[in-house]
């Protein structure tokens, strides 16, 4: 119907102009019957040539073709070499300049070209080229959001016919790469900051010496590095606060010539634990873990036997309520308040049937409970085995009498021997979460339902706070309990590592745990904030993710709610485009790599396409035309 | 145009023509020019708009100067190029738009007809009839012919002339005279107006700004001019000073005078009173003189001040100033020679001893002397003789004292060097007399002299010849006689193995045994230190893991009596560890049996001080080793195999001398050790004693340093972050009542610590700065804030690591990892289950 409709009024079009070609020439001659021949020809030439090019502009001009269609995509970091080879290979190469950032060396090579198209969004390609046979993609490539756009489009389309997408001529600059670092620490937590330099591949053994300074502007560390080396540095922020850490590159020989980049990192308190100690005499151990736990805002209820039927108990920061919820500590309830349990050996055999039932019900729900050996009971351990260290075997050391050992654990590691319990863990399905240097388990954990399980052989880590070393005493108990604990329950951002940089306007995704129904999303920066939509996700129901895209560099919040209950919110570092340029090319390179996987298919036939003759050049001959009419009527009549 | 109607037509046309001609080329260039000048001057005008109602327009013109120069610096030229290049810009398209538009809307040319009628109204000559020539000779009358005729040679005169008919636009000078004013007023606008900006934007840069919020009762005056004048104590030889700046920085004892005069604070109010106002809560009131108000103070703490009107109303104020104070140093005593605490000399040697000593103070020494005390005797007769000396000799450099210190003040310091020779005889000493000095340097300071007194230096004149000076050298070395008497054990046990041939065997045997003998007194001492003991054979289970006692042992044990009666009283004091380990049935191995006879655990062996650096093993162990190998030289000399025990022996030398040289001391352990408590024994006390088995307590959260500067760094840096992120907010945000305490805390912990750390007086000034402005934002002083941040953070001693949930991957409510741990228990729980049946 519309074919017909526009072949209709194509011809009903050319019919009128036809016709007023006519009566425009004959008025014209006769208005100018006085003058010369040449002024006649010239002003009915003029006519006809408007009247064609308004035909032309308002019909378009095209032609049918089967020739195959080879464009060039030029990225970002297009190398200027590159483009003048393509160039001079092939002049029937169509370009395109996909516009993110308007980038001037590309512009020189290209500037007699006929055709070449700035495109805002890859999304124009195949509306510019709906029949590409060959797409050849200079530059860095194309980001994941891009490539997920340009797949969607030819996602209808069967392989076959599908572009050949190749990459050429990337050039990698000088910068740091697979970057990674936490988003968010906890106060004294240790987090690292590693990835890998980029250096010049033309001059691979240079040396780069990079450095970290923390942000109040002092080193923490500086290392040199030759090309594409990885580096990893520790870092612990004691500050509350949204802080960046500068990490500056030089080169060893060039050390004027910087480049700079900041790692951005928010740091906040620790949500306080709720924590159990059982145990069958007094310690030094469990006193001074009292003592570290209750002195963070944590609620700590100790047992301790006195004699054959009496515990003391002591009750650290727990409120009215707590203390009714815990009067019965070893029941289901009370041990299903508390985060951590740490109970000794003795103190573990000592517990009645129904108290096991309860603990075993507790761990099975979330709880996680430390269980520290103690030297005469191990022989004991076969026959006080629960089903709950079931796979966990103690057994005498017969090798050496006290052992003193240098612990390690994380990324840390002891410079000071601990004295432990002379025994061997022996616990196939355990992990190892503390070690000697011979790689003697000293901790191991396992699970056991939603809970976690754990034994040691460490009762001496209170002898580092008494050497005045009482931040590794607490980093010691800050992993044991990270490593065993009841995992959080309320409502949190899921743990985030950067491994990609968060830059303006692109897209990015984040997800909450332990999610409700009413759960709600706010994004709060300068320029812009209020209410995000979430969806859901598949593989966890308590989930819940949402997509976003910061529109200004700097700092932004994201917060989730559930009504008034509980909140959680988080902060991240919106990068300008002009930073972290290395690792966005690099990411880049790698994503259009993996794409261009499938579109490697050689197309059989080349599709025919319909080529246009640019509108544009008939405009500017209509105006062109109309201008010189209308001198003429005005200037020379 | 006509065509010619009568004879007389063709010629007038002909010379009309040329006349039409140069007037639309007249027309032409007049719209040409009025198009300049309407573009020229309204592009200036929309300039100078865009320059005084566009904030950043100056700056936009200077960030595209610099960039097109290539310079940095701020120069009314970089902003006028670009300014300039886009007047140029607009006039080209206005003047375009404007000559489009006199084209389009220009006047129709004039015909020949109107032409000829308008000469008729300009040349009366032509008697209103040139107009006649056009007509055709059948429209003319006779009369007009005639007419026609009679006007036509004053027609083609007329025509013919050279002048221009139609005068359309002024004179052409005048034109372009006009043209050029245009210009040169448009230039003038845009120059005049960026300069202007310009200047204005230089002022406001370097202008001082208010610091105070509204909630002050101060007003935002500054006081125009302030003098202070700074007179250093006498003592010092400095020299007077006077400035205007507030922030001043002086040595101990300066007395500070600051006035403000009348001359030059013309709105000053002569009745005014005027308080300065320290920070460590002293107020002080300016006395009024003849020339103005004027306050003296001496300084002897470092301190932050403003100076404040506070009558007839609070007109004036000061910004926070610091009041840095540069403490007078005590002299440093440098003793060159000897540089030993102790120096021993021989019986024989010649009792003489130089004494060469460095002092320095930074405002020259009043008194130096040598207090010296001589022991005379030996044990309850000894006696002591105190004596001053002076020195023999000093020299004196001055130099400044930049070399010596950071401050950029030079001040000349005085460095002496000072040199006594003792003649111990003439000190009435004699060999077993010992001599203890020290020097006392006192410097110049007033009122109080500042008194330095060096380490003491202690001289032994030996009585007994020595093998050599011995010195304080490691203090590991508490008793070089061991050392020695190892080396002793080796040289006679090599004598003994020499002589071996030449001696009986039952000699041999005894001499070899006695080595035996010193080489256990020798182990035993150290192994006390080492926390040891040595009945038994303990020491052995110790050092060189399990082993059975052999026959040699025994044989050994039998025979050393003297040891023997110690080590049944040992035994019986540790019979309880013996009592639990009598089931030797099931331990066959005897492992068992062997450890709770020799393993008397007492848990940790020391107490710290252990440290193993990189490459290095530390002492405790050194020494554990020389005690090993001790044990088996000792067995081998006992067993009469001295050539057996000559390796071990020079190897347990080897070890202590490595010993020697490690960086740290082992220290004996200290304290009281129960033994440990059976489990048949345990929780048979009486709790009689005990009141309550309930504790209930809260945790108050500790109130430090720490916590403090870790409030405080964190409100500036949740500030900081807003800051940044609401920099279109013109009006600063205000502290909150959590914050300002915060800040209240930190500075009256750094009011506090400026008595002891007087360099903290710019970090107090700027807390002072944030109280006055009530804000954190503080606009004339950019870097003071990170300044501070960068300066608070090495206050913060090693964090305390809170502890940590566990984190998830998944929600705790999970299902399909829910369903997962389920059947992970199910699988776990079946092998059990398996075995168990």
């Amino acid at each position: 119907m519309s074919h017909w409709f526009s072949s209709g009024f194509n011809i009903v079009l050319v019919a009128i102009i036809f016709i007023t070609i006519c009566f425009t020439c004959k008025l014209a001659l006769k208005r100018l019957q006085y003058h010369s021949i040449m002024r006649r020809i010239s002003v009915v030439v003029i006519n006809i040539i408007a009247c064609f090019s308004l035909l032309a502009l308002l019909l378009g001009i095209s032609y049918q073709t089967n020739e195959p269609l080879h464009v060039v995509l030029l990225t970002q970091n297009a190398d200027k070499q590159a483009i003048e080879a393509l160039q001079s290979e092939d002049e029937s190469l169509h370009w395109l300049i996909l516009n993110t950032q308007k980038e001037e060396p590309m512009k020189a090579p290209l500037a007699g070209q006929v055709e070449n198209i700035y495109i805002q969004d890859i999304a124009q390609l195949p509306l510019y080229y709906p029949h590409i046979s060959n797409l050849t993609i200079l530059g860095d490539g194309l980001s994941n959001n891009e490539w997920a756009i340009l797949n969607a489009q030819y996602a209808g389309i069967e392989e076959s016919r599908r572009p050949v997408i190749q990459t050429m001529a990337y050039s990698p600059m000088l910068g740091l790469v697979d970057m990674r670092w936490p988003a968010q620490l906890v106060i004294a937590e240790s987090g690292q900051i590693s990835g890998r330099i980029q250096g010049y591949t033309a001059s691979p053994s240079t040396l780069y010496k990079l450095s970290l300074k923390d942000p109040f502007n002092q080193e923490i560390e500086s290392v040199l590095l030759s090309d594409n080396e990885a580096f990893s540095f520790a870092i612990s922020a004691d500050v509350p606060g949204q802080w960046k850490y500068t990490l500056t590159l030089t080169e060893r020989s060039k050390p004027s010539e910087k480049i700079e980049e900041q790692v951005a990192i928010q740091i906040v308190n620790a949500a306080p634990v709720k924590m159990m100690i059982k145990q069958s005499a007094p310690s030094f151990e469990s006193k001074h873990l009292q003592i570290l736990v209750s002195e963070k805002g944590g609620k700590v209820l100790t047992l301790t036997k006195i004699s054959k039927n009496k515990d003391i108990r002591q009750e650290i920061n727990l409120s009215s309520a707590d203390k009714t919820l815990v009067n019965d500590a070893f029941s289901e309830q009370a041990l299903g308040f508390f985060d951590f349990l740490i109970i000794d050996q003795l103190a573990l055999s000592e517990l009645s049937a129904a108290q096991n039932v309860a603990l075993e019900s507790a761990i099975k729900n979330g709880l996680g409970v430390l269980v520290q050996a103690q030297t005469q009971q191990i022989p004991e351990w076969q026959d006080d085995q629960t089903s709950w260290l079931r796979g966990i075997a103690l057994t005498v050391n017969i090798d050496e009498t006290q052992p003193s050992d240098y612990l390690s654990w994380g990324q840390q590691q002891l410079d000071v021997p601990l004295s432990s319990i002379n025994a061997n863990i022996l616990a196939p399905s355990a992990k190892q979460v503390v070690s000697a240097q011979n790689d003697r388990a000293l901790v191991i954990t396992q699970g056991y339902g939603q809970g976690k399980v754990a034994v040691s052989l460490i009762n001496t880590s209170y002898t580092l706070k008494t050497q005045g070393k009482a931040d590794l005493h607490s980093h010691y108990w800050q992993w044991l309990i990270s490593q065993i604990s009841r995992t959080k329950s309320d409502l949190q951002w899921e743990e985030n590592i950067i491994t990609s940089p968060i830059i303006v306007r692109a897209t990015q995704r984040q997800c909450v745990l332990n999610a409700a129904q009413n759960t709600q999303f706010n994004f709060n920066q300068v320029s812009t904030s209020g209410a995000i939509a979430a969806n859901e996700l598949l593989l966890d129901a308590n989930s819940l993710c949402v997509g976003y895209s910061p529109q200004a560099a700097g700092w932004y919040n994201l917060t989730a709610t559930n009504g008034e209950i509980e909140s959680a919110s988080i902060a991240y570092f919106a990068y300008a485009q002009t930073k972290w340029r290395a690792w966005q090319q690099s990411i880049r390179y790698r994503i259009t790599q993996e794409n261009t996987q499938h579109y490697r298919l050689k197309t059989t036939v080349p599709p025919t396409r319909i080529l246009f003759i640019q509108g544009s050049l008939f405009w500017a001959v209509l105006l062109a035309a109309l201008s010189m009419l209308w001198m003429e009527r005005k200037q020379f009549s | 145009m006509n065509k010619p109607l009568n004879n007389y037509s063709g010629a007038i046309l002909e010379q009309i023509i040329p006349h039409l001609k140069a007037i639309k080329h007249q027309r032409m260039q007049h719209s040409i020019i009025k198009a300049c000048t309407s573009g020229i001057s309204a592009s200036a005008i929309l300039v100078a708009l865009y320059v005084i109602f566009w904030p950043d327009a100056v700056a936009n013109f200077l960030a595209i100067g610099q960039a097109l120069l290539n310079q940095q610096t701020f120069e009314i030229l970089y902003t006028l190029i670009p300014a300039i290049m886009l007047w140029l810009a607009l006039s080209i398209t206005l003047f375009v738009i404007c000559f489009l538009y006199f084209l389009y809307h220009r006047k129709a040319s004039p015909t020949a007809s109107e032409l000829l009628h308008h000469l008729n109204r300009k040349h009366p000559a032509l008697e209103e009839s040139a107009h006649l020539a056009l007509l055709a000779p059948s429209d003319l009358s006779v009369l007009q012919s005639m007419q026609l005729k009679r006007v036509l040679p004053s027609l083609s005169n007329i025509l013919g002339s050279s002048e221009p008919i139609l005068q359309l636009t002024s004179k052409r000078q005048k034109t372009l005279r006009s043209l050029l004013f245009t210009i040169v007023a448009s230039a003038t606008l845009v120059i005049g107006v960026i300069a202007a900006n310009a200047n204005h934007r230089e002022y406001s840069a370097q202008s001082p700004i208010d610091v105070n919020g509204p909630e002050q009762k101060v007003s935002t005056n500054y006081l125009p001019q302030l003098v202070v004048s700074v007179n250093p104590p006498s003592y010092t030889q400095q020299t007077s000073f006077a400035q205007s700046e507030l922030d001043v920085e002086v040595l101990q004892g300066s007395v500070i005078e600051w006035l403000i005069p009348f001359g030059g604070n013309d709105r000053i109010n002569t009745n005014a009173e005027f308080e300065l106002t320290l920070s460590n809560g002293d107020v002080m009131p300016f006395e009024r003189i003849e020339r103005g108000y004027n306050l003296t103070y001496i300084a002897n703490a470092a301190a932050v001040y403003s100076i404040i009107q506070v009558t007839p109303s609070a007109n004036y104020t000061t910004d926070i100033a610091a009041l840095s104070v540069k403490m007078d140093a005590k002299p440093v005593i440098n003793i060159k020679e000897p540089l030993l605490t102790i120096t021993e000399l021989a019986k024989n040697s010649v009792p003489l001893l130089n004494t060469q000593v460095e002092i320095f103070d930074d405002y020259g020494l009043s008194n130096v002397k040598i207090v010296a005390s001589i022991a005379k005797g030996s044990g309850e007769s000894v006696k002591f003789r105190d004596q001053t000396f002076s020195f023999d000799s000093y020299s004196q450099d001055s130099f400044a004292q930049d070399s010596f210190s950071q401050d950029s003040e030079s001040q000349i310091g005085d460095k002496s060097n000072y040199k006594k020779r003792w003649d111990l005889t003439a000190l009435d000493m004699s060999p077993g007399d010992e001599l203890y000095f020290s020097i006392h340097a006192t410097d110049n300071k007033t009122p109080e002299a500042q008194t330095s007194i060096s380490p003491t230096r202690i001289v032994r004149w030996l009585e007994d010849e020595q093998e050599g000076i011995a010195s304080d050298g490691v203090v590991i070395d508490f008793i070089p006689e061991y050392f020695k008497s190892q080396r002793q054990i080796i040289i006679e046990t090599e004598a003994l193995i020499e002589q071996q041939d030449s001696m009986s065997t039952d000699v041999f045997k005894r001499t070899s045994r006695a080595l035996a003998i010193d080489q256990s007194d020798l182990k035993q001492t150290y192994g006390q230190y080492l926390g040891d003991e040595f009945e038994s054979g303990v020491m052995h289970t110790m050092e060189a893991g399990p082993a059975v006692p052999s026959a040699d042992e025994h044989d050994h044990s039998d025979e050393d009596k003297g040891a023997s009666n110690e080590e049944s009283s040992h035994d019986s004091e540790h019979s309880h560890e013996s009592e639990g380990s009598n089931d030797q049935a099931s331990d066959l191995s005897g492992y068992q049996q062997v450890i709770e006879q020799y393993g008397h655990n007492h848990g940790e062996v020391d107490i710290g001080f252990i440290k193993t650096s990189e490459g290095q093993i530390n002492p405790k162990v050194l020494m554990k080793r020389a005690v090993a190998e001790m044990w088996q030289a000792e067995l081998h000399l006992q067993l009469s195999s001295p050539s057996l025990a000559l390796p071990y022996e020079k190897e347990a030398l080897n070890y202590l001398n490595r010993a020697k040289q490690a960086e740290r001391i082992y220290v004996k352990r200290l304290g009281f050790e129960p033994p440990p408590v059976g489990e048949e024994r345990r929780y048979q006390g009486k709790l009689k004693d005990i009141l309550s088995y309930q504790r209930s307590t809260q945790a108050a959260l500790p109130v430090n340093l720490n916590t403090k500067v870790l409030a405080f760094m964190a409100a500036v840096n949740h500030a900081i972050t807003l800051q940044k992120e609401r920099q279109h907010e013109k009006l600063p945000k205000k502290l909150s009542p959590s914050e300002r305490q915060t800040v209240n805390d930190i500075a009256q912990l750094l009011t506090d610590r400026l008595s002891q750390s007087p360099e903290w007086v710019e970090q107090l000034a700027t807390i002072k700065r944030i109280q006055m402005a009530n804000s954190f934002t503080l606009d004339n002083c950019e870097a003071c804030l990170s300044n501070l941040m960068v300066d608070l953070n090495t206050l913060l001693s090693t964090h305390i690591a809170p502890p940590l949930l566990r984190q998830n991957a998944l929600s705790t409510q999970n299902a399909a990892s829910m369903a997962y741990s389920e059947v992970l228990l199910q699988l776990n729980a079946a092998p059990f289950q398996e075995t168990n049946r």
